[in-house]
């Protein structure tokens, strides 16, 4: 059977980076195809490639077994290959319906757009999502006023919607809740049934075993293996991944010190609701439950988001003022968001800007050299292991992950008494993962306490000292030692 | 939390969605603050025989500000609309003097002036997108060219052309002015291509390029679209010039350009590109006109004239910039 599309050679270079070295790929029809590989990897270059979102350097693309020369994504699109964008391709200040119709030739008569029936197929596809998005989320509301899983949610409806061939999804479930997952996962499989082929992009070891087929592994822009995922395992995905025998690490029990570093007490704001909580020094405290029962937003108070807050709190024996992000930064605090697209990256801007940002803000420096700022920023970036050319290049160009280190360099150079972290593995390979971790458990022998909240919880339940789940704004379970388990983090917050 | 306070909330977000979806509404009213304004100290201004003298001296004005706006949504700008006003004057000019006056030569001289325009304009477009420059040192470069074409085409200022032309503008069909027909017709063009799709497409452009090329939009050929539009309504604004002088020059439209920026930044178009409506541009227009007139009637100094007309176009725009914060304020 010829394959749907199949590439062969492809390769790109980015300057210095060698992106894609030599790509093979193919994929049949009607199955669930995953691209699998570390940050960095080529996974999001290669699907822009497919589309002629970016051109190639050389190499073949076969649909159907033809040869083709897509000149554009819209052509592309004619074709029946769209991809959903990990970076999102919406317009902020157009509506979710024009976004949705967004470069679409056939809306109406004669070329022209037909608004009704374009609201009619709008709100059907919204409505696959009903229950579990705000009701904000109508057809005529401005992208820009979404929050990041909506926004999610209408860049794959705007896919979907045109029931393409061959689908793309670059780390579609990657800011999704659990229960928007599985509707994504009940789009895919519809489309599967019906002789459509999709290819995904995901770190999610779960996911991949869970709706997979097969999976191609790519390291280092090359593509190592195709593998059966029925006949596959972990162990052998993540070997291919990083290109050596690989275990992950073994939960390690920390004892961290006695000694109280924060105390909350009847805290209260928006959503929470008489919070009291104490951190010990060098401690991981997780923060968990459903998403969205406002883990985000204690975290958001703490530093500084909601001035109008009520409550005490402590701060190695000072009491703190949360009147603004400056002042929790003066006292302390640091912030990494997994949304880094709202609270982290400037875009375009370079690496080297990007990251001393909070710093010089912080120690309050009005002039600097560029030798002594890169002379500081060096062995930050060092130590999260960053991958790039050249400090001046902009943080555009990186990967994700990548992108999401430079935001955690960023504060570590502020010496941070409190770490706050929301989410921040979202779009973080394995590999990087564990660094992360491993990173997290270095900084707090060291003195740092990191509140951390995680929509992943095995991950928080092997890494955090202590875990607290959270439902509707209030703390209604302490997790801690042999209560770290997937049961009782359930039966709490389902309670 | 009580129902007053749910209706009052409903009546907010009523307004800030209303401006959101009309950016224009705003320009709207400070026009009619204008007009009061105007009707207080001079009430025969609101005469409709006088507002119609008016709209017809303000034709060029809102037919290049109109145009404008489609570049300005696309994130770019058209600097050379000026010189591109010149341009078509002396070509449209001279036609009409080799064709001695007749009315088909009239009408010939017209269409290879809207001709020049709309070519004009898809060049810039073209030099922009093939050779990846940037519009505002392209089109002020091809402004300069525009100018010297136009210089060679009539050295100095000159030319005749029959009254006809000056009438014609002054006169009406159907009871309706002239200046309403032509009104209607681009604003007719604006809702055709509104629903062919194709100003959202120009709006994407503007607002996130690579989201709109990645979303199937062609992306060079929509910017060539939007520069080719802004040379055909320049060339419109030209012959609404010709209308009221009556003759030609190469130095006609001199700073036409910035006039019809302001005016399109004022009827709350986004110079950053994405948000705005060339409707809004049209009352952009009229305000700036309206502002000269306050001065006059009012009877300020003259010595004071410019400085006023600086201020109340700041005024304008930050109530504008004002908005917009408020706005955003409400998305958080
Ligand atoms: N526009 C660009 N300019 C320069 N370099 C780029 C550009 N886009 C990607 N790169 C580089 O190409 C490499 C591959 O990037 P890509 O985004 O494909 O990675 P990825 O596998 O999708 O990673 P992630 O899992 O983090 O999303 C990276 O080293 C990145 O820095
Ligand atoms: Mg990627």
């Amino acid at each position: 059977m010829i394959p749907l599309l199949k590439l062969k050679g492809v390769s790109k270079r980015f300057g210095g980076v060698h992106a894609l070295r030599q790509c093979n790929f193919s994929l049949q029809s009607g199955e669930i195809h995953f691209l699998i590989g570390a940050n960095g990897c080529g996974k999001s270059t290669l699907s822009k490639i497919i589309v002629c979102a970016l051109e190639k350097d050389s190499g073949e693309i076969l649909y159907n077994g033809n040869p083709v020369n897509f000149s554009n994504p819209g052509d592309a699109r004619q074709a029946g290959i769209d991809v959903v964008y990990q970076e999102l391709s919406l317009i902020p200040d157009l509506s979710v319906q024009e976004n949705m119709f967004l470069g679409s030739r056939n809306q109406g008569k004669l070329g022209f757009t037909d608004t009704k029936a374009q609201e009619k197929i709008c709100r059907a596809a919204l409505e696959r999502f009903k229950g579990v998005v705000s009701e904000n989320l109508t057809p005529d509301i401005p992208v820009n006023r979404l929050t990041a899983d909506e926004r999610q949610i209408v860049e794959i409806l705007k896919v979907f919607i045109r029931e393409p061939k061959v689908i793309i999804l670059d780390e579609a479930s990657s800011s999704l809740h659990s229960t928007q997952v599985e509707i994504l996962f009940n789009l895919v499989r519809e489309l599967k049934e019906k002789g459509h082929s999709v290819i995904m992009i995901s770190h999610k070891m779960k996911e991949l075993f869970e709706i997979g087929d097969r999976a191609t592994i790519i390291r280092n822009g090359l593509t190592v293996a195709t593998v059966e995922l029925k006949e596959s395992s972990h162990e052998e995905i993540v070997t291919h991944m990083v290109g050596e025998q690989y275990f992950s690490a073994d939960k390690i029990n920390r004892v961290p010190k006695d000694e109280i570093f924060l105390t909350i007490k009847d805290l209260s704001a928006g959503k929470l609701k008489d919070i009291n909580l104490t951190l010990f020094k060098g401690e991981i405290l997780g923060l968990s439950g459903l998403q969205g029962q406002g883990q985000s937003e204690l975290l958001l108070t703490l530093f500084g988001g909601h001035p109008e807050y009520k409550g005490d709190l402590f701060l190695d024996g000072k009491k703190l003022n949360l009147r603004s992000p400056a002042h929790s930064v003066r006292d302390g605090f640091a912030y990494i968001s997994g949304d880094r697209k709202s609270y982290g990256v400037f875009p375009v801007r370079s690496i080297l800007e990007n990251t001393v940002l909070a710093y010089l803000k912080k120690t309050g420096r009005k002039f600097f050299s560029r030798k002594s700022l890169r002379s500081e920023v060096l062995p930050i970036l060092e130590r999260l292991d960053l991958i790039y050319d050249n400090l001046d290049d902009s943080i555009s160009q990186l990967s994700g992950g990548n992108q999401q280190k430079i935001i955690i360099g960023r504060w570590l150079m502020t010496g941070p008494k409190v770490i706050l972290m929301d989410d921040p593995t979202k779009g973080v390979d394995i590999k990087t993962k564990e660094e992360l971790y491993a990173l997290m458990k270095e900084l707090c022998d060291t003195g740092v306490s990191i509140i951390w909240n995680s929509s992943e919880d095995q991950e928080i339940l092997r890494n955090a000292d202590r875990v607290l789940v959270l439902n509707d704004g209030w703390i209604v379970d302490e997790l801690r030692e042999d209560r770290l388990s997937e049961y009782e983090l359930y039966k709490a917050a389902m309670a | 939390m009580n129902t007053n306070f749910i209706k009052l909330q409903w009546l907010r977000t009523g307004w800030k969605e209303r401006f959101r979806k009309a950016p224009y509404l705003l320009a709207i009213a400070i026009v009619i603050i204008l007009m009061i304004l105007l009707g207080i100290r001079n009430p025969g201004y609101l005469k409709l025989a006088s507002l119609t003298i008016k709209l017809k001296s303000w034709m060029p004005l809102l037919f290049a500000a109109f145009g404008q706006t489609f570049v300005i949504l696309t994130g770019g700008i058209d600097l050379s609309q000026g010189s591109m006003i010149a341009l078509v004057n002396v070509i449209i000019v001279q036609v009409i003097m080799l064709f001695g006056g007749s009315l088909p030569g009239m009408l010939f001289a017209v269409s290879v002036g809207i001709i020049v325009g709309t070519l004009a304009g898809i060049i810039n477009g073209l030099i922009l997108t093939r050779l990846r420059l940037q519009p505002l040192i392209t089109t002020y470069a091809t402004g300069i060219i525009w100018r010297g074409f136009a210089l060679s085409v009539m050295n100095e200022p000159g030319g005749e052309v029959p009254m006809s032309f000056y009438y014609f503008f002054s006169g009406s069909f159907l009871f309706i002015p002239i200046p309403v027909w032509f009104l209607s017709f681009i604003v007719g063009i604006y809702l055709f291509l509104l629903r062919r799709g194709a100003v959202t497409q120009l709006k994407a452009i503007g607002g996130y390029t690579i989201g709109a090329f990645e979303s199937g939009i062609n992306v060079d050929r929509k910017r060539v679209l939007a520069y080719g539009l802004s040379g055909f309504f320049t060339a419109l604004a030209t012959i609404a010039i010709i209308g009221e002088t009556i003759s030609g020059s190469p130095l006609a439209g001199t700073g036409y350009e910035l006039e019809a920026i302001s005016s399109a930044a004022i009827g709350g178009a986004s110079l950053s590109g994405g948000f705005g409506s060339p409707i809004g541009s049209l009352f952009g227009g009229i305000i700036t006109r309206l502002v000269n007139d306050v001065i006059f009637f009012y009877g300020i100094d003259v010595k004071y004239q410019q400085l006023m007309q600086g201020l109340i176009i700041i005024l304008a725009l930050s109530f504008g910039a004002l908005l917009a914060q408020s706005l955003s304020r409400s998305d958080k």
